[in-house]
């Protein structure tokens, strides 16, 4: 258990910069989530943190000692790969006691460090089998037993069930959450899938270009994004470009009051109104009006596409209202956000439609 | 999935096309290697055929009416054989050692290197590839030989009298080493290419130095690789003519060397046919080996 601090950690490859000023202080067995697409550099920075990449500046500290310096294997982290990374020619067993045989434990110690890890992980009666006759949740398992049984102070996972299918990544993201909190071990864990990310972590840290956009709790990234990438980026979003005018941003027919707090720099007459689906409702005396050219049934809801004027909408629905197409609906917005020069500038919530 | 049953006509053309198509190289290796074999052990036991010349032509000739293995004794039994045979060992099993060693060092440099070095070096080890063995024979003579290019020049720093290799065995061993790098290397070095980055990344994570990861990860990926080099260079320099012929010593000589004066110069087609039965067995148990551990190797990484 240990905190870890990222300071300013900048990585460039020639003119490109792959991570660019990042500053994270993660506490004591907290679960961070680096969330973005390929190429935002979330990677790069989970890689400097294991000592496999040097960054060209900032600093990694662990527990406020700098560790920046050390090689991967002198460093207290461990690390569960991609692909896994088994070691092929080794049992599952052989695989977890690697690390210990290096720290010459004995051979009880191993074993019964071994065995518990196996507990742990669920893969009790499975050490003697190779790499190639596990499956892919086994063998996912067996490299978090392996990075697990060496106490590291900080567990890093580099996207570590991207390789695993639908119904076995929602049960070993649930186990791996579990197995952390039980540990109660300081984890960055590295994903591109935004669901997986507000489901496990206890804070989200949003890339994009090698810039760190946002820091927060899931449900602030969710309910508040700060930038304009991380509000197209995370869930479902309206993004309504429209020019200010008058107090409103003109969204071409739909007109969106500023709110009163909004902090708008004046740099310019654009902005961006930024509204997700289930924040429109269907309202007989609401101020938006269009037509309904699409119904996607999405299983749990549906979500109506609504021509209002010069704007396409979606607007989410429960799973048992029939819209169909070409219905005439009036709708309101029950809580939007401005953003201008792609920064979020004020959120709006309407009190009448709750 | 629907499984369908195989038609017995469309499966009888099936079964008659794969035939057609694997029996020229069966054809060949029936007629080049199988019936050569049969005929090279049935002369060696003292089966004689009346109509071969050549074979009839030995001086000291076997003839039995039942198989004999009496040429093999009296082969077996001569100490110049026994000098020969001793010395083919010796400097095989001396070039496989260095082929490996080398040729394994010089696939790790260019695999974990970065820079010009390993760049250049990449190129400098295929040279010996486009050089044919007598040219680079003749080449290392010259470099190598007593008062060559190597000892002029060293003689130019003050070191004299250092002894030459060539026309020993060790002249031998140094000719098949650098025949033999260029092959190591590729093999070695695709097979090193196939070490997943990050089984390595991994090892070093948990905490192991670049000896272990080399010893306990690396290594164990590139067993058939080895085995591959090792076979084939224990197989090429068992049964190598130009190099030792050129570059080794008049007497003992190598098993290839020894074959051809058997044959040519002393009149005995049969000893040396009976040498060449013996090469082939050794090089048959080492073809052994070689599957042997190829399968093993691939049945765990499967």
């Amino acid at each position: 258990m240990a905190g870890l601090t990222l300071v300013d950690l900048t990585k460039r490859y020639g003119g490109a910069t792959a991570v660019s000023n990042v500053s994270i202080t993660l506490n004591d067995g907290e679960l961070l989530s680096l969330l973005g697409p390929s190429g935002c550099g979330k990677t790069t920075t989970l890689r400097m943190i294991g000592g496999f990449i040097t960054p060209d500046e900032g600093d990694i500290l662990i527990d406020g000692q700098s560790i920046v310096r050390l090689p991967p294997e002198r460093r207290p982290t461990a690390m569960v790969f991609q692909r896994y990374a088994l070691w092929p020619h080794m049992t599952v067993y052989d695989n977890i006691a690697f690390g210990l045989q290096l720290r010459n434990k004995s051979r009880e110690e191993i074993r019964k460090t071994v065995d518990d890890a196996l507990v742990l992980t669920g893969l009790p009666g499975k050490e003697k089998r190779y790499p190639h006759q596990l499956s892919g949740g086994e063998a996912q398992r067996v490299a978090l037993a392996r990075a697990l049984v060496l106490e590291p102070r900080i567990l890093l996972l580099d996207e570590p069930l991207s390789n695993l299918d639908a119904q076995l990544r929602l049960r070993m993201r649930d186990e791996i959450r579990n197995i952390q909190q039980r540990v109660n071990i300081t984890t960055v864990f590295v994903t591109h899938d935004q669901e997986e990310a507000l489901a496990i972590a206890d804070r989200i840290g949003v890339m994009n270009g090698g810039h760190l956009e946002q820091l927060a709790s899931p449900d602030e990234i969710y309910t508040q994004p700060a930038t304009l990438f991380v509000a197209s980026f995370i869930g479902n979003m309206n993004l309504l470009p429209g020019s200010i005018t008058d107090g409103a941003v003109q969204c071409g027919l739909l007109g969106f009051a500023i709110p009163q707090d909004a902090r708008l720099s004046g740099s310019t007459r654009e902005a961006i109104i930024a509204v997700r689906p289930e924040e429109l409702v269907l309202d007989g005396h609401g101020p938006y009006h269009g037509q309904v050219t699409q119904s996607i049934n999405l299983g749990d809801h549906k979500l109506l596409v609504v021509d209002a004027g010069e704007q396409l909408v979606r607007v989410a629905v429960a799973r048992e209202d029939a819209v169909p197409r070409g219905t005439a609906v009036n709708f309101s917005a029950r809580r939007y956000h401005v953003y201008e020069d792609g920064v979020l500038r004020g959120t709006a919530v309407s009190n009448d439609t709750a | 999935m629907q499984v369908v049953a195989p038609v017995p006509s469309r499966s009888w053309r099936h079964a008659l096309t794969g035939l057609l198509l694997v029996s020229p190289p069966f054809l060949l290796m029936l007629f080049l290697i199988v019936a050569p074999t049969v005929q090279a052990i049935l002369y060696s036991t003292g089966q004689v055929p009346t109509d071969n010349i050549v074979f009839q032509s030995d001086i000291d000739l076997v003839s039995s009416a039942t198989p004999t293995l009496v040429v093999y004794q009296r082969l077996l039994s001569s100490p110049y054989v026994q000098a020969d045979l001793a010395m083919t060992f010796q400097v095989t099993i001396a070039s496989v050692v260095l082929v490996l060693v080398v040729g394994y060092i010089l696939a790790l440099y260019v695999r974990f290197s970065t820079g010009l070095l390993p760049s250049i070096v990449r190129v400098l080890y295929l040279i010996p590839m486009f050089i044919p063995v007598v040219i680079a024979s003749y080449g290392l003579i010259e470099f190598f030989v007593a008062n060559g290019f190597l000892q002029t020049i060293l003689a130019q720093f003050g070191i004299q009298n250092m002894p030459s290799p060539i026309y020993t065995p060790w002249g031998i061993v140094l000719g098949q080493v650098w025949t033999g790098i260029p092959f190591a290397v590729l093999l070695l070095g695709s097979g090193l290419d196939g070490v997943p980055q990050e089984l390595i990344e991994a090892a070093q994570d948990v905490g192991a130095s670049f000896g272990r990861i080399l010893w306990r990860i690396v290594t164990p990926q590139v067993v058939t690789p080895l085995l591959i080099v090792g076979t084939f260079t224990f197989i090429g320099v068992l049964g190598s003519y130009t190099v030792p012929y050129l570059i080794g010593p008049n007497a003992p000589q190598m098993l290839g060397v020894a074959m051809t004066a058997y044959n040519g110069s002393y009149q005995r087609p049969q000893p040396a046919v009976a040498m060449a039965v013996l090469t082939f067995l050794i090089a048959t148990v080492a073809g052994a080996i070689y599957v042997w551990g190829t399968s093993r190797t691939e049945r765990t990484a499967a």
